[in-house]
């Protein structure tokens, strides 16, 4: 099957005046089209940063060092971009058209100052649009948005409909309001809307839900969900931190640790019977319903990205490590038709 | 077991005020009429959905929030069988006379601006212990070292800023500071949710064995129900500054009646499921304009007649194990 995305050998560092950190190293893997693709690991470990990536948004001391994102594009079958070495130009078309990004908190990546339906309108204002307008309306100041959105009233009523298909209630009342007016759920819902006006082939959801109560998580879930069954989107990449929530949306999982991938499998396996032993200490240190034992923390920390071990960066915590470990950086290698996994103890 | 605090009624509103005139214009209901008892030694688990008002409840136990109506009963540990203090209108400077105010204490929800960002870790120990109403015997610096020891930290980070530590060094040295002043009772608002699940597991840990080893009484604030059966003996569910149901942590899982309970379970994502969530409908109401009768009987599936009208009160289903609802 051809893939939607594939990252190949991904390197991404941040200049700091300590040195420079190595945030993502060699990160490679792919997304079918029609499947959720979910990564995880714990803060920092640079799943938000790959993510990031592939809307060339990463913030300013990080550059991407090497590597190839190809993506296929929807509109010309056969014919992949390379996101790395895209003109600004180029990636305003693929920016929300072709791949959307729901945010990590509703809060802030909400425009305070508009109204919720203009912030929705500007999605749709924006497509097709050529690379100068875009330019042009990105210095507006944005209560003058309003009066170049709402002037359209083919994009007010494109955004209540939007919001309708997402189960918002009184959707007509929503879309004059601000984003301090609704809920935690109703904001997540509003994002959502904005990252579907473009109607991506890919959609990113990073962190979507981990600011939410879990009955909204799960109204939010659902939605998903049902997006990805209408087929408004083919594929979503999902980041999280919550294991129980990724075993239960996702198709296939990406552990990460410290920037590097350490298993790639299909959900219900990598969960039931984990190689690497990262993956396996991570299953062990989240509490669960339907256990007595107690939940085991890994010891030790995240280790400096700016001056790390030669060896294996899971080294320090591991309790599986051979010599070979010490040394050098394993790769990530196919273990099966279905699973990766990068781990020198596991070839033995 | 001996009762530690008691809230009798106990209501809190937030009052809001129109822009210009500053005329009241409506009253946040955050908490509304708790009768709850706290044992001591006990962990308390008390959860709900944001909004809730399970921080403005613990925040009034121990005073940092005046409540509106009802008492508030601390028993001292000391003097056992004799009357309780109302804590509930005593002045700030009150409660430090009465030796009250060291004993009440609070682990803060955002660790990383619960610390002065200019202050090393040693000056955030030392105002602590300063606090104290009685001086400590030996040194000072050995007093810091101590509290640093009781959470698995060393002498080498003494001399750090927060800002140079992880989150979990930064959690733990809030924990060395609270646990600096010996309080008796902490509040413990959210303490893992910041964290990362392979710290958060050290964190609950290290709580755990503090409590076994100091005797100090929890109440224990989170929305993460899966947490709960670590730390807590028993769990207070809240819903819209409502108690709605109080059980024993065993039971949680199992035996829970409330209908709001059971959606809260069912929306928790585990790894062991395979049935898929089925999401309740609409969202928590708006304090300011509670709904009549049962607070939750828009989104209950088993809403009756009688639940918009009256307001159900907490009865007890048996020794340990409290519901408000028509329907039991």
């Amino acid at each position: 099957m051809e893939p939607l995305l594939s990252i190949n050998q991904l390197n991404i560092q941040f200049k700091s005046d300590r040195g420079i950190a190595h945030v993502v190293r060699d990160v490679s893997f792919s997304i079918i089209s029609g499947e959720t693709f979910g990564l995880v690991g714990e803060s920092g470990c640079g799943k938000s940063v790959t993510s990031r990536a592939l809307m060339q948004l990463i913030p300013y001391p990080g550059k991407i060092t090497g590597g190839r994102i190809l993506f296929s594009q929807h509109q010309t079958p056969n014919a992949s971009i390379n996101i790395t070495n895209a003109s600004e130009k180029e990636m305003q078309q693929i920016r929300g058209q072709q791949i959307g990004m729901i945010f990590q908190e509703p809060d802030t990546a909400l425009n305070p100052i508009m109204r919720v339906g203009d912030q929705i309108s500007e999605a749709f204002f924006l497509q097709n649009k050529p690379h100068f307008n875009q330019r042009f309306i990105s210095f507006l100041p944005d209560t003058l948005k309003h009066f170049l959105f709402s002037s359209k009233k083919a994009f007010w009523d494109k955004s209540i409909e939007l919001l309708k298909s997402l189960d918002i209630p009184d959707p007509a009342n929503v879309v004059s309001r601000y984003p301090h007016e609704l809920s935690g759920g109703m904001k997540q819902r509003v994002l959502i809307a904005i990252a579907l006006a473009g109607s991506p082939s890919l959609l990113i959801s990073d962190e979507a839900t981990s600011s939410l109560d879990v009955t909204v998580q799960s109204q939010i879930m659902r939605l998903l969900g049902q997006l990805k069954n209408k087929k408004l989107i083919q594929s979503i990449l999902f980041i999280t931190h919550d294991l129980g929530l990724a075993s239960m949306f996702c198709d296939r999982l990406a552990v990460m640790y410290a920037g590097c991938m350490c298993e790639i499998g299909d959900v219900p396996d990598i969960f039931l019977k984990p190689f690497h032993p990262y993956t396996h200490a991570l299953l062990e240190t989240i509490p669960k319903k339907s256990f007595d034992t107690i939940m085991k923390p890994i010891p030790g920390q995240v280790p400096d990205l700016i001056r790390p071990s030669s060896g294996c960066r899971f080294y320090p915590r591991c309790t599986r490590s051979i010599d070979q470990c010490k040394t050098s950086l394993p790769e990530l290698v196919p273990l099966n038709s279905t699973r990766m996994v990068a781990c020198w103890n596991m070839r033995h | 077991m001996n009762r530690f605090i008691q809230a009798k009624n106990l209501s809190l509103n937030y009052p809001q005020y129109s822009s210009l005139l500053r005329r009241q214009k409506n009253m946040i209901r955050a908490v509304n009429d708790i009768n709850l008892t706290i044992f001591k030694g006990e962990s308390l688990g008390l959860v709900g959905e944001s909004g809730c008002g399970k921080s403005t409840l613990g925040k009034a136990l121990i005073r940092f929030y005046q409540p509106t109506h009802g008492h508030i009963f601390y028993y001292p540990p000391e003097h056992q069988g004799s009357d309780p203090i109302d804590i509930s209108t005593l002045s700030s400077r009150h409660l430090k006379k009465k030796g009250i105010r060291h004993r009440l204490q609070m682990l803060l929800q955002d660790h990383s601006s619960a610390m002065n960002p200019r202050m090393t870790v040693m000056k955030i120990i030392a105002e602590a212990i300063h606090a104290r109403p009685q001086k400590p015997k030996g040194g000072f610096h050995d007093e810091i070292l101590s509290c640093l020891n009781q959470v698995g930290l060393n002498e080498t980070h003494l001399k750090r800023f927060p800002h140079e530590l992880s989150g979990g060094q930064r959690q733990r040295i809030c924990i060395a500071r609270t646990l600096a002043i010996q309080p008796e009772f902490i509040v413990l608002d959210e303490p893992s949710s910041a964290l990362d699940v392979s710290v958060q597991a050290q964190i609950l840990l290290l709580l755990n064995e503090i409590r076994q080893n100091l005797g100090i009484t929890y109440l224990f604030i989170t929305h993460n129900l899966l947490v709960l059966k670590l730390v807590c003996t028993r769990v207070v569910v809240m819903y819209l500054g409502k108690i709605v149901e109080i059980l024993d942590v065993q039971d949680l899982f199992t035996h829970a009646k409330h209908p709001y309970t059971l959606t809260l379970l069912h929306c928790v994502p585990d790894l062991d499921r395979k049935d898929s969530i089925d999401p309740p409908k609409g969202e928590i109401p708006n304090a300011s304009n509670l709904p009549s009768g049962c607070g939750f009987h828009q989104r209950c599936p088993y809403a009756a007649k009688a639940c918009d009208q009256y307001d159900p009160t907490l009865k007890q289903i048996s020794s340990n194990h409290w519901v408000s609802c028509h329907n039991i």
